[in-house]
Order: structure tokens, then C-alpha cells, then sequence
């Protein structure tokens, strides 16, 4: 096939194409977006729609949207390259800023920890670390982690979601602040296990990351003590 | 026989405003006076601002004491803004109140600047656990009460929102106070020229959107393509729509069912009806904090204090030592535990 042939067969199928979707019933609704569980063809997915915003003007609203949900396809792509687990992206439709994704059927990781026994929770946070190792080593930057933002499958297979604050940074200083926001939610929701899992994510991270890891780690301390955060002040009283 | 009824006087003395006021201890304002610095060019300069503070103090505390029907003698409690602010401005302030406590052995009780904002707000707007959004030319801090305290949930990472529209309404060659001015262009223009849009989770950034917008002045367009009009509507919808995206994301992680707007930029007619739209789409109650004490006041500093009064007493003079850089969260409120 030559090339101009390619092209035209993809155009024309540009030009007919409508997508067989259903959205299906809300299953969450966030400030920003709401998540669908529908059907794409005859695909169980999970569809991310960023809802308009009345209170801002119609143009700076479109672009917003548009460039957020356009970022968040981006970086779910990227990031499935580096072997990290996230969902597939099926489609983006930026008319209506749907973000078309695989449905991962699990839990969130945040209602599992308390259920599992302490191997069992060592060896998923060591896991945990390698991948957040992963996405570090290609300077992708979560800017999310929290342990709901985890889900786990029945075959315990580890899925990370949610890159609407995600960015690409090869600076040391945003890799700390990804650790500490992790290492946070851990205090502040999961305050009884709080030793083992960190240190097990540390583990895990050290482990990928190799020597390099260090200045990362070392550099947490730095953040925690700007005084910004409220978890500290709470620990001196 | 009358009953005697308590009376404070609350000072406040942090940036360009010096206000005075007496209220009793029911949270009724009796009187309040407020003497502001405005300047003729440029922006607030602290030394400026402390000679206009120095000049004033006597006549305005005079002032409020007459119009209460009051002497001096009267006065149960002082109260004054302690941080954060302007060093040499709170210097003056805390000299003053010092000076005043001694002489006449009157019990002093220093006050958070910013707590003060939203305690007037929860008197006045009867509201008991809101969701504060306060903005003013000196911060910009979405705070709720959690933990025993009024946390920070999103903050400015640079400057502040008010500071940006007063220096970019001086470049613009407009005086101060800019905010007013650059809502009224605002008004007759609806060219929306694209500008910076920074909120990272639920902090802002306004220092790259206030270079692009003076900027605009700069450019070749300027007044050809577009006019002070269209930079003045587009700077104030960019600004604002981060403001009320980060409410709206304060809202939905507090679940609070009260959102309260209060400093000087709170009067603002198109941030409200922002933050209104959004309150009213999570059921929340919306309420801004009336005209007379969005801005900076001394009936603020004194519900404040009267409040910290009641439950912990007064201050020993040693604890009254100015704290330019206090943060909010660092308070202990025991009036609320």
C-alpha cells in the first residue's frame, strides 16, 4: 500500500466515524471531573468527564478543559511506556472532554490495607516504591499520590489513576515532594502501620532507583521542615 | 440603675490601615474609625506608612472615643493586631497599645491578623463553621477549622492577589487603590486576552500572570488591538476563576456548608458572584462579609480579642512582642475546642 492510499483510508474513516459509546451510571463525582462507567463499542470503560464550569468565561473554560484532559492522555500514555500500570487510553474526545479508559475492576488500595496481614503489606508497598521509582527514573511526576488513588485487582495486580496533577520534571526537589505526599496520606490516614510502609516504599524505591535515590530521599527532610505542613507542627505538640 | 457593660478597644495596625474601634463584649460595635495611608505615587512603603500611623493614632483613638461617648477610662480590654503585617508598621502599633496597658493597667490581648478577618466574618454573617476565602493586598488564603485549628488548605505561593492588581493598575499609571478602578474598566470591556493560569493543587501563583498582563502594556497591540479595558476584564477572569477553582476544590475535600468571602478584595462584585455560583452548585450557604469590615478594621482585632479574652485571659506584657511572618495554623483557638 502506498502512502497516499494509507492516508485516505484513514481519513475517510475519520470523516465516518462515530463512536459507540454509552456512559453508563455516575460512579464518582469529583470538584473538577466525574467519572462514567460505560461502554465503548462493546468495552467495559471508564470515562473521566471534566464537567463546564458556569462561574468562569465560556473561552478560558474550553481551554482549560481542553488542555487538561489532552495532559492526563498524555502522561496515561507516556507512563504505560515505562512499564508503570495504568489504565490503557482508549480514546479522548475533545468536544465533549471525555478521556475514554480501560475499567480496572479492584479496590482502592486505601480499604485494603487494614484487611491484609504485614507481609502482605510490605511487599505491596515495596512495589509501590519500585513504581513510583519507575516514573521517577523518566522524570514523570505523579503530583497525586495518596493510597486511593490505588487500586488493586483480585489477581493483586497494583494500578495507579488519577494524573490530572501530574507533570514532567527532572528536578530532584518535585521527586521529594511526590515521596512526602505519600509519606502524609501514610501519617495522617494510616498512622498504626506507618513505619513498616514507609520504610518497605523507601525499600522499593532504593532498590530501582539505585544509588541515586539518596539525595531524593535525603531531600524529604528538607521539604517537611519549610513549615508548611501540618502533619509536623502536629508531631512537635 | 444601667448595667455596666465591658468594653474593648481593638487596634489595628498591620499594613496601610490604621483602625480603631470600641465594641462591648456582646460583639455590639459601639464605634470604628479607620485612618488609611493612601499614597500619592508607588506603593506601600513600611517607613511611610509608620510616619502616617505615628501622626494619626492620637486623633483617631480620640475620634472613636467620642463618637462612642466614651473616655478612656472605661476601657477593660485592648486588643491589636500582633502579625502578620509590615515590621515597622506593627512596631508602631504594639508601642501604642503597650504604652496605653501600662499607664492605665488595662489588660492587653494580641491578635492574628488573619483570624481576625474570619472571626468579624462568623459575627456578622452568622455563620459557625465556614470555609473561608480571605483576599486582601496582602494574602490570599483558602482556611477552614479542623483539627482545633484554622488550617491552611491553599495559599498564594508568591504574591498576593490584591498586591497584583494595585502594581498592575500603577503600571497602568492608575492610583491607588488599583482594585476598584480595574473593576469598573473591567466592566466595559469582554475581549478576553489569554494569560497565565497557575493553581497547583490548591495553591496559586499570580507573579507570571502579573508579568504577562504588564507585559501587555509594553506590547506593540497595546491600544490598537486591544485596550486597558480588555487587559483589565481578562486579568480580573483569569484571577478570579483560579481563586474559585481552588474554593470549589477546598469545598469538595472539607465538606463544609458555609463559605465565607472576606478582605478588601471580597468586594469585588464579579469574585462574588464567582464564588456565590460555586457555593450555591455544593449546597453550601454563601455569605461575604459586609462592606463596613471586609477590609482591614479594628472591630475585627477586638471580637478577636474579647473571644481570646474570655477563655485564656490577658497577655503577659512579654508575649506581646510583634510577629510579622505568624501564620494562622501556628494559633491555638481555644474559644472554638
Amino acid at each position: 500500500m502506498e502512502n497516499g492510499e494509507c492516508r485516505n483510508t484513514l481519513e475517510e474513516l475519520n470523516m465516518n466515524y462515530n463512536p459507540v459509546i454509552d456512559l453508563g451510571r455516575i460512579i464518582y463525582k469529583g470538584a473538577e471531573a466525574t467519572l462514567y462507567k460505560g461502554k465503548w463499542f462493546d468495552k467495559e470503560v471508564l470515562v473521566k468527564h471534566r464537567r463546564p464550569k458556569k462561574y468562569r468565561i465560556e473561552e478560558l473554560d474550553k481551554k482549560l478543559r481542553r488542555t487538561r484532559t489532552i495532559l492526563e492522555a498524555k502522561m496515561l500514555i507516556s507512563i504505560k511506556k515505562c512499564n508503570v500500570p495504568v489504565p490503557q487510553v482508549f480514546e479522548v474526545d475533545l468536544n465533549n472532554n471525555w478521556l475514554i479508559m480501560k475499567y480496572i475492576k479492584g479496590q482502592k488500595f486505601k480499604d485494603l490495607i487494614g484487611k491484609i496481614d504485614k507481609s502482605k503489606r510490605k511487599w505491596y508497598f515495596e512495589q509501590i516504591g519500585r513504581y513510583i521509582a519507575f516514573m521517577h527514573k523518566n522524570d514523570f511526576i505523579h503530583g497525586d499520590l495518596t493510597t486511593s488513588n490505588i487500586i488493586i485487582t483480585k489477581n493483586e495486580k497494583i494500578f495507579f489513576v488519577d494524573f490530572g496533577l501530574s507533570m514532567k520534571s527532572i528536578k530532584i526537589e518535585d521527586k521529594s515532594v511526590d515521596l512526602h505526599l505519600i509519606k502524609r496520606v501514610l501519617l495522617s490516614t494510616h498512622g498504626q502501620y506507618f513505619e513498616e510502609c514507609f520504610e518497605s516504599l523507601i525499600n522499593g524505591y532504593k532498590l530501582e532507583y539505585g544509588n541515586k535515590s539518596d539525595e531524593i530521599i535525603d531531600r524529604i527532610e528538607t521539604v517537611e521542615s519549610r513549615g508548611r505542613y501540618i502533619e509536623k507542627n502536629k508531631r512537635k505538640n | 440603675m444601667k448595667l455596666k457593660r465591658k468594653i474593648c478597644l481593638g487596634i489595628e495596625c498591620t499594613a496601610h490601615t490604621f483602625g480603631v474601634s470600641i465594641l462591648d463584649f456582646d460583639g455590639n460595635v459601639i464605634s470604628i474609625i479607620n485612618d488609611t495611608y493612601i499614597p500619592e505615587t508607588g506603593g506601600l512603603h513600611p517607613r511611610k506608612v509608620r510616619e502616617h500611623h505615628l501622626e494619626c493614632f492620637d486623633r483617631t483613638i480620640t475620634m472613636a472615643m467620642t463618637q462612642a461617648n466614651l473616655s478612656i477610662k472605661d476601657i477593660n480590654l485592648i486588643a491589636f493586631s500582633q502579625g502578620p503585617g509590615l515590621g515597622p508598621v506593627l512596631r508602631v502599633g504594639a508601642l501604642i497599645v503597650r504604652f496605653l496597658s501600662q499607664k492605665l493597667k488595662i489588660p492587653l490581648v494580641g491578635v492574628n491578623h488573619c483570624i481576625g478577618h474570619i472571626e468579624i466574618g462568623r459575627l456578622k454573617c452568622g455563620v459557625k463553621d465556614p470555609l473561608t476565602l480571605y483576599v486582601s493586598g496582602g494574602n490570599t488564603i483558602i482556611s477552614a477549622f479542623e483539627s482545633e485549628r484554622y488550617q491552611i488548605f491553599g495559599e498564594t505561593l508568591d504574591i498576593a492577589v490584591g498586591n497584583f492588581i494595585d502594581a498592575f493598575a500603577r503600571d497602568a499609571g492608575l492610583q491607588h487603590p488599583g482594585g476598584p478602578k480595574i473593576e469598573s474598566l473591567a466592566k466595559k470591556s469582554k475581549k478576553y486576552i489569554p494569560l497565565p493560569y497557575v493553581v497547583k493543587g490548591m495553591d496559586l501563583s499570580f507573579s507570571g500572570l502579573y508579568t504577562a498582563a504588564k507585559n501587555l502594556l509594553k506590547s506593540r497591540d497595546y491600544n490598537r488591538r486591544y485596550n486597558l479595558d480588555d487587559i483589565a476584564y481578562s486579568l480580573q477572569e483569569t484571577a478570579f476563576a483560579m481563586l474559585t477553582e481552588v474554593t470549589e476544590r477546598a469545598l469538595a475535600h472539607t465538606n463544609k456548608t458555609e463559605v465565607l468571602l472576606t478582605g478588601g478584595v471580597a468586594a469585588n462584585k464579579r469574585l462574588q458572584e464567582m464564588i456565590a455560583y460555586i457555593s450555591n452548585e455544593h449546597n453550601a450557604k454563601y455569605k461575604v462579609v459586609p462592606l463596613k469590615y471586609t477590609g482591614d478594621n479594628g472591630a475585627m482585632i477586638g471580637w478577636t480579642g474579647i473571644l481570646k479574652y474570655k477563655e485564656v485571659g490577658a497577655d503577659d506584657i512579654e508575649d506581646t512582642t510583634i510577629n510579622p511572618k505568624w501564620r494562622m495554623e501556628n494559633v491555638e483557638i481555644p474559644w472554638r475546642s
